[in-house]
């Protein structure tokens, strides 16, 4: 727990995990809508922030409680909890529906069956939750997870700040968990995203040879991350 | 033998757009064996089977996730781009261009105007400027994967050509015409009737147009294009030493050619230099196209004697002396160049195509085993000749180029072959699933699809 000030955004970091840290629970009120926060909050979301993005967070609020001494007492410090959505296809886009899965998620361990939609969604969240995997027993599916990590897609912002790339290392993790194997998502724009973008394009996107340039344009970045789901 | 955790399955969509399937539970035993002949079946499977072990289904990778929002994952789908360039024989040419991410077959048509699209490239776009050169959109892609074509070469791929030693059958004489040596490739034609029928309906007898077509468009090649940019490379069977030919190897247990006796270098070496003493303009133009452009030769299940440098150095021997027999000129000096298996530029990777295929003759097991078994298995060459010409048969050639794909380990985007005279450019699918999980392995399930 610490003071406040300014919050330079970590790689795997996402705003209720931020507030968790600084002891705040109403994390939107509180930290969201401070009107310093205002100019990141307008082109970002809180859950998908970007490494190198700068947040102001208040001093925390103390609060005090009587109570005597030469007794045990219980204080439970108030979480945020999230939720946690993924929709899982095989191969051939079909879905991988009514499968158990466990969810690790650094020292959280979440159990339950995916959805006839292949959908895996875990209520609770622990904003402590890290990186882990996600194992579909019955598939032989071990998936690493990398919680927190999945970067902003449209990363309008300004240049200057550290690791800003543009997005391009958001629209990568999307081409990777989308299947597209553009290599280690490093926020550069090199021959294998581009292949990996041209045959998003072609099989995705059915544009012709001739419109498939391999380049990131906005109608590919929006067909990407519209793809992903977020 | 295939471990027992491990099933394959090939899916083809045919071109009714059925999806056809086989299982290879059984070690070597296809359960369903609709492909028709198991030969097919089995080299994919032995194939499979090598690499089976150390293929990893899904690259290593963590999918990163946040919290609170829908997102997806979808397992990874391999995918290349299958190119067929066709045939340059009897009137019908086609052939195919590579360069970076672009690829595309195309017809050579002398009487028609030829008029087509740009597209991006500009190498590609000089070779559309050729009179007589043409695409359908269909058969414009692009290479899949980052180490495509180099985007500052031009790939140009030369079909099948079959160039005769030999002149066209004559209608009105349907006997074996004096040239024919005692090879039985056509059948027995003294005790069966139809042995003529089948030779002629065969296109590479009737190639002197193509091989014209052939001499302009290389002469307008290296007009249009900077020879420093063209890699010119010819598929395999730019020669006919089957039909009308004696075998003159035989069966080994390697990948090469195995004469049949010291004089049958000899032999081959004066037939490929009759070739080219009957048809000296095409292969001149060879030699002029050699002094700039990059040449590659592949050889063919027809030509695949060029694979030995015996032939290759008799042939050349064979030319030379033609030149001046009894003092007087009679050759004009051309080159037989050496002989490929195989060409990988890049992501782009070359052969003849006949590995899967029963009637290969490559000298090895795989090739002339097949052959023999084809052969003594009592089917006439009609009923060969009816299954290497039967587009329904594509689906073994698909296979095969999946199976090169995995065993080299997704290294190239683009597989180009000949062989079947039948131009085609469409992407190929590869899906690896894996069933159940176990620390030995688990059961894969390995999907080839032609997906557009």
């Amino acid at each position: 727990m610490s003071g406040g000030g300014w919050h330079t955004v970590k790689q795997g970091e996402w705003l209720t995990k931020i507030a968790h840290q600084y002891g705040i629970v109403n994390w939107r009120e509180k930290i969201w809508e401070l009107p310093e926060n205002a100019n990141l909050a307008e082109i970002r979301d809180p859950h998908l922030l970007f490494p190198g993005d700068r947040i102001v967070i208040p001093t925390a609020e103390t609060k005090a409680e009587d109570r005597p001494t030469d007794q045990k007492h219980e204080f439970v410090r108030k979480k945020v909890w999230d939720d946690f959505y993924l929709l899982l296809l095989d191969a051939g886009r079909q879905p991988i529906a009514n499968e158990d899965f466990v969810l690790y998620a650094g020292a959280q361990e979440y159990s339950g069956t995916t959805n006839p939609r292949g959908e895996v969604i875990v209520k609770n969240v622990d904003p402590e939750a890290g990186n882990g995997s996600l194992v579909l027993p019955g598939k032989g599916l071990v998936l690493p997870i990398q919680m927190g990590h999945m970067n902003a897609g449209h990363a309008t912002g300004r240049s200057e700040r550290p690791h800003y790339d543009n997005g391009i290392s958001g629209i990568q993790m999307r081409l990777l968990n989308l299947g597209y194997d553009c290599g280690p998502a490093d926020g550069i724009m090199g021959p294998r995203t581009r292949a990996a973008l041209t045959e998003f394009q072609v099989f995705e996107m059915e544009r012709q040879p001739d419109e498939a340039t391999g380049e990131l344009d906005d109608d590919t970045r929006d067909a990407i991350v519209d793809a992903h789901g977020s | 033998m295939l471990p027992p955790d491990y099933t394959l399955r090939f899916i083809w969509q045919e071109k009714d757009g059925k999806l056809k399937v086989v299982y290879c539970d059984e070690q070597d035993v296809p359960v369903d064996t609709y492909l028709g002949w198991g030969v097919d079946n089995v080299y994919i499977q032995m194939k499979f089977n090598e690499i089976s072990a150390n293929y990893s289904y899904l690259d290593e990778y963590a999918a990163s996730v946040t919290v609170n929002k829908k997102q997806k994952v979808q397992m990874p789908k391999g995918r290349f781009l299958y190119m067929d360039v066709g045939r340059w024989l009897d009137g019908k040419q086609s052939f195919g261009l590579i360069c970076g991410d672009d690829a595309m077959v195309c017809d050579y048509d002398l009487s028609s105007a030829g008029s087509c699209k740009p597209t991006r490239c500009d190498l590609i776009n000089k070779v559309l400027e050729i009179p007589g050169v043409s695409y359908v959109p269909a058969n414009y892609k692009k290479v899949i994967g980052p180490n495509a074509g180099d985007s500052d070469r031009l790939i140009v791929i030369l079909p099948d050509m079959h160039v005769p030693g030999a002149p066209p059958l004559d209608a009105k004489k349907p006997e074996r015409p004096s040239w024919w040596g005692d090879g039985d490739f056509m059948g027995n034609w003294r005790e069966d009737p139809k042995a003529f029928e089948r030779a002629n309906q065969l296109d590479f007898f009737n190639s002197r147009a193509s091989i014209n077509a052939m001499v302009k468009f290389l002469k307008a090649l290296r007009y249009k294009v900077n020879p420093s940019k063209v890699v010119l490379v010819q598929i395999g069977d730019m020669y006919e030493l089957w039909a009308g030919h004696s075998l003159e190897y035989v069966q080994t247990d390697v990948a090469a050619v195995k004469l049949r006796s010291k004089m049958s270098a000899e032999f081959v070496g004066s037939w490929i230099g009759t070739i080219h003493d009957m048809h000296a303009d095409l292969f001149e133009q060879f030699d002029i196209c050699n002094q700039n452009m990059m040449l590659v030769f592949l050889h063919g299940n027809h030509d695949s004697y060029l694979d030995s440098l015996d032939v290759v150095a008799e042939a050349n021997a064979y030319i030379e002396q033609g030149k001046y027999p009894n003092g007087e000129r009679v050759f004009k000096k051309t080159t037989v160049y050496p002989r490929l298996t195989s060409f990988q530029v890049n992501g782009v990777y070359m052969e003849h195509g006949q590995r899967v295929d029963g009637p290969n003759r490559d000298g090895s097991v795989e090739g002339w085993q097949r052959t023999n078994s084809a052969f003594d298995s009592g089917k006439t060459m009609a009923e060969i000749g009816k299954k290497l010409f039967d587009t329904t048969r594509r689906r073994s050639f698909v296979t095969g180029a999946a199976a090169q794909w995995v065993v080299q380990e997704k290294n190239f985007g683009c597989y180009v072959m000949g062989h079947t005279h039948s131009p085609e450019l469409k992407y190929v699918e590869v899906i690896h699933q894996r069933g159940s999980i176990s620390l030995s392995g688990g059961k894969i399930h390995i999907q080839t699809s032609g997906a557009m």
